[in-house]
């Protein structure tokens, strides 16, 4: 019977992933999570450190984990980097005036060596604001064409209206499933 | 004499034979019980008939919401119940996964998928309110939108010339000017302000967030911003401000009249004096309406110091002005363009006043 309870805890184990929201401050992090989560988002204010939810999707628990991109805040990102499956990199999609200091955020992000294995999945948040970029412009902006390291994709979704959130977050969970669950 | 030890001897043995025996009884029946739990539990069969039977519940508790009139409070009441009975499953079928081959779990994942959207349809038609959980506030957002539908078509023919070139600022590079932007040129836009010195900048609008980058010397007034006031590297400026969320980084000397419905925040910054919004202009009410923020609700006395995490302490870099007037921004407007009368004061180019939204 113990030998049973740990494997029992193995196949838990692997089940789970564990994913890290990153962006710059008022991309939207804490919205989205909120949002995949069913929580109300109307009293949402600026993340003072973390937030961290486990949930349930399609047979999977996720271990979300949400820092906030205050300037001061993300000298402290490097310390969420370990076992990290799956890098969400949120972007204000209506912030046009900081997109070149989100790109260059990022660029130092993907030479992180213990994100090397991480799937990356770029959210262009904010698609309901009448002067948001679209996805394909966002794509242009921060060169994720010339990304060679990691699994990508790059995706327009608004948190406020939840649209194509749950398609993408699919995306990445079913790119992470294939690459560390082949046994099953 | 030998006897009596002989005795007690056969009375010993047996006792610890009667416990042993007990023992493995109690172990026995301990092991069947737990192999029969186990394989109740967690036999395919026993899942997928638990499982059908509480997808087909859900079900029919749906169809009765769809059929019956119940009244809303209970309506609520039941979509969260729902809500709930679907997560359960859910929490079950994700603990089942160990035991259940890839096709059974696709399979009951697509059923609860399903029962999501269908949960999600009927609450969206029964209480078209809560449509997506947000307060009035979109609700509001989307109304403007339609009424000012020219004014958006036209912005969005300016953002699309935008989008050849680069980034491009609303205002910038302004020295000792009165610059007055109307609600045509403001409402539902973001707004961005770069370069900016001894300035008087009003907003007379709703706008849907306002960045600032660079101003020194400056006064910029501004009416309720549906979203967030960002500002970074100003200099010994005055604020009138009403926002959902207000963010000031790298700046010092500041004093902010503030209306702020979620948080304000400040990052690197110094000699932070924050009072209480009082910039007013004749179309204030309905922009406060029109922007969806709740006028009743100002954290304005909230801020937190990302430099400063002493729940204890006060942050020294931040405080509420205290003995100190409110201004009166109409001598501030007459003193400014008397200061500033040689190099006068530019009003935007289109001053009629946009009538739909009031």
């Amino acid at each position: 019977m113990g030998f049973l309870t740990v494997l029992k805890k193995m196949r838990q184990k692997e089940k789970e992933m564990r994913i890290l929201l990153l962006g710059l401050d008022n991309a939207g992090k804490t919205t989205i999570l909120k949002r995949f989560n069913g929580e109300p988002i109307d009293t949402i204010s600026p993340t003072l450190g973390f937030n961290i939810k486990t949930l349930e999707h399609n047979g999977y628990t996720l271990n979300m984990w949400d820092v906030g991109g205050q300037k001061s805040l993300r000298s402290y990102w490097r310390n969420y980097f370990e076992c990290t499956d799956g890098l969400v990199w949120v972007v204000d999609s209506a912030d046009r005036m900081r997109l070149e200091s989100c790109g260059q955020e990022l660029q130092v992000l993907l030479q992180e060596e213990r994100l090397a294995g991480a799937t990356l999945l770029v959210l262009c948040n904010k698609q309901d604001l009448p002067g948001a970029l679209s996805s394909n412009e966002i794509k242009e902006i921060l060169h994720l064409e010339e990304i060679t390291t990691h699994h990508w994709l790059v995706a327009g979704v608004s948190a406020v209206t939840g649209e194509k959130l749950l398609s993408s977050m699919d995306w990445l969970i079913d790119d992470i499933a294939k690459r560390i669950f082949t046994l099953d | 004499m030998e006897g009596d030890a002989e005795n007690r001897k056969d009375q010993v043995l047996e006792r610890l034979n009667k416990r042993n025996k007990d023992r493995q009884n109690y172990l026995d029946v301990q092991s069947e019980q737990r192999s029969k739990e186990s394989v109740q539990n967690e036999g395919v069969d026993y899942f997928s008939q638990t499982f059908r039977q509480r997808t087909i519940d859900i079900e029919q508790r749906l169809k009765d919401l769809q059929c019956g009139d119940a009244p809303s409070p209970d309506l609520a009441r039941n979509f969260a119940d729902i809500t709930l009975e679907i997560q359960d499953l859910q929490r079950y079928l994700t603990t089942s996964t160990m035991f259940l081959s890839d096709f059974k779990i696709k399979s009951c994942q697509n059923i609860l998928n399903t029962l999501t959207a269908v949960s999600d349809e009927t609450r969206q038609r029964l209480m078209p309110k809560k449509k997506f959980g947000f307060s009035g506030k979109k609700t509001a957002t989307k109304q403007k939108s339609i009424a000012n539908k020219d004014i958006v078509d036209s912005k969005l023919s300016k953002t699309a010339e935008k989008l050849g070139s680069n980034f491009s600022w609303t205002i910038e590079n302004r020295n000792n000017e009165h610059v007055v932007l109307d609600s045509s040129q403001v409402n539902g836009q973001d707004i961005t302000i770069s370069n900016i010195s001894h300035c008087l900048v009003e907003l007379q609008g709703h706008p849907g967030s306002v960045q600032v980058s660079k101003a020194s010397h400056c006064t910029l007034l501004c009416g309720p911003i549906s979203r967030s006031f960002f500002a970074e590297n100003l200099d010994e400026c005055t604020l009138s401000i009403a926002c959902q969320q207000l963010r000031l980084h790298s700046s010092g000397a500041i004093r902010i009249y503030l209306h702020v419905t979620c948080r304000a925040i400040i990052e690197d910054c110094k000699d932070i004096e924050i009072g209480e919004f009082n910039y007013d202009y004749p179309e204030l009410e309905a922009d406060y309406l029109a922007s969806g923020l709740n006028k009743s609700q100002n954290n304005y006395t909230d801020v937190a110091d990302f430099n400063w995490l002493s729940p204890d302490v006060h942050s020294p870099n931040w405080s509420l002005i205290k003995d100190h007037p409110d201004p009166n921004w109409n001598a501030w407007r007459r003193d400014f363009i008397a200061n500033n009368h040689n190099i006068g004061h530019k009003q935007g180019d289109n001053v009629v006043k946009d009538a739909s939204i009031i």
